[in-house]
């Protein structure tokens, strides 16, 4: 995999040691055992799982609203925003994206296309 | 119960018209108590305090009254709750009341309090009950190969029941070009998979005595409130955890059950929850849709009321509307839409949220 921008787009998420499971965003206590949460850095590529294009959006979003879920390394899924809505009648189940954070919305970027350009923090 | 669908009527007003005819059904004067569900008349109607307040419009001070609320699946809860408060003797009866009044807002500002019960996150970037479930749709389809075509069959199967409901919000049919047509709420999911915004409310009075229809089974499950950090986008845990305690209760298996009722907000929730209660096996449930096994006439009717879809969706009180369409359907006084058979078994599955608080209840006819 190659990134214009450099290293793979770090994700900051939680890790519980006990139950070695991750949560993106960011808790403080695990939501199988109850216990205390560390803070990690996880690597933000993974592949669409699902995808829709919401033309009816709650007050304040502007349609079409493109959303999916992906599955990040290790497992974990995350809900975010596709980062471009043009892209929305060509998306498909299994492709690569990666995730960015900012101000604490998540966003989904197809690694196709010269657009691929993830944000380094 | 109220008939579903925009009414002049306030809140209250629904909620005591459900009242008193749940009460004269039953031949009751008087309760030990009420039970209110209402998911979010805070936000609907300015409305708090709420069970204080209809207990007063009904008459029934000084009576105990308690509000529970598990979102959209409210009505079934409050039945599982006064199951629960009946069974520890403490009670004989019990008047459990559900009403919503939706329509007072307009669609963009009743979304949004509809999509307050979705995870902080997923809401702070616009995701919506339909968005959630299209997400939930098009992983299901993908995985199992169900096309459109199973989505349409469930909408014109529910809308053609609800012809024959004089409750039901939407008493007119659809074809598939209708349905196939209508406008793109969020892809893959279009208007006609989509239920309403409703008013109206519905009753019960639950007893400890022995009558003709008696609760078999009752089981509840919750999951994750964010929809991704769900095991499984294609099936609800929640709904399959209540199902397993209901059925272990009612000490039957998922077969004996003659007629359901279960919670197609969405139409592909329909699907997923024929499955989640074990009626057939997961991924496969959408054929059985097809060949019109779930139809009025099929061997296992699913949704003879319309379901959420036509009969309305007044989100707190769709659960014990459910459960009142089984009494009368196990009765045999369904009326036009009564299924032609005798029935034993009937199950009810509500979700609330986005299958963060499932509920299962069976019911037995032992007349
Ligand atoms: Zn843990």
């Amino acid at each position: 995999m190659i990134f214009p921008g450099g290293a793979p787009p770090r994700l900051e998420g939680s890790f519980c040691g006990k139950c070695r499971k991750q949560f993106v965003p960011v808790r403080m206590h695990c939501s199988k055992c109850r216990g205390r949460t560390d803070l990690v850095y996880l690597d933000g590529c993974g592949k669409l799982i699902t995808f829709t294009t919401l033309y009816v959006p709650p007050e304040g979003f502007m349609p079409p609203l493109v959303m999916g879920i992906c599955e990040i390394k290790g497992g974990l899924r995350v809900f975010g925003e596709i980062h471009d809505y043009r892209l929305k009648d060509s998306l498909e189940i299994g492709e690569a994206v990666f995730v960015t954070e900012k101000d604490g919305k998540y966003f989904l970027h197809l690694e196709r296309g010269a657009a691929a350009q993830p944000a380094t923090s | 119960m109220t008939k579903f669908g925009p009414s002049d009527r306030r809140l209250e007003e629904l909620m005591y018209d459900a009242a008193v005819s749940a009460m004269t059904d039953a031949g009751v004067d008087d309760v030990d108590g009420v039970v209110v569900g209402a998911m979010s008349p805070e936000s609907f109607t300015g409305d708090s305090n709420i069970s204080a307040f209809i207990t007063d419009y009904l008459g029934l001070v000084p009576k105990p009254t308690l509000r529970i609320e598990t979102a959209s699946s409210t009505g079934a809860a409050i039945f599982d709750g006064a199951f629960f408060a009946l069974a520890s003797g403490f009670f004989k009866n019990i008047l459990v009341l559900a009403g919503e009044k939706m329509t007072t807002l307009p669609t963009g500002a009743a979304t949004k309090i509809l999509s307050e019960v979705l995870s902080p996150q997923e809401r702070r970037q616009g995701g919506t009950m339909p968005a959630l479930a299209a997400l939930v749709a098009r992983a299901y389809m993908s995985a199992h190969g169900c096309g459109r075509e199973a989505l349409t069959r469930v909408a014109v199967k529910n809308h053609a029941n609800a012809v024959k409901n004089p409750y039901a919000h939407f008493q007119y049919a659809v074809d598939a070009q209708r349905v196939e047509t209508s406008k793109m709420i969020s892809d893959p999911l279009r208007l006609y998979d989509c239920s309403p915004l409703s008013d109206g409310a519905a009753a019960i009075v639950m007893t400890t005595d022995k009558m003709p229809i008696r609760v078999a089974g009752i089981g509840h499950g919750t999951d994750y409130i964010s929809l991704a950090q769900r095991d499984s986008l294609t099936s609800f845990s929640s709904t399959r955890v209540a199902t397993q305690k209901a059925f272990k209760m009612a000490g039957i298996k998922p077969s004996k059950i003659d007629v359901a009722e279960i919670h197609d907000a969405f139409t592909p929730f329909e699907i997923i929850g024929c499955e989640d209660v074990g009626f057939y096996e997961p991924g496969t449930a959408w054929k059985h849709v097809l060949d019109g096994e779930t139809e009025i006439a099929g061997p296992l009717p699913v949704n003879p009321s319309g379901g959420l879809k036509a009969r309305g969706h007044p989100v707190g009180a769709s659960g014990l509307a459910q459960i009142i369409e089984i009494v009368w359907q196990l009765r045999g006084n369904a009326g036009a839409r009564q299924i032609d058979k005798r029935l034993r078994y009937g199950l009810t599955q509500s979700v609330g949220g986005l299958g963060t608080s499932n509920i299962v209840t069976i019911l037995e006819n032992v007349a």
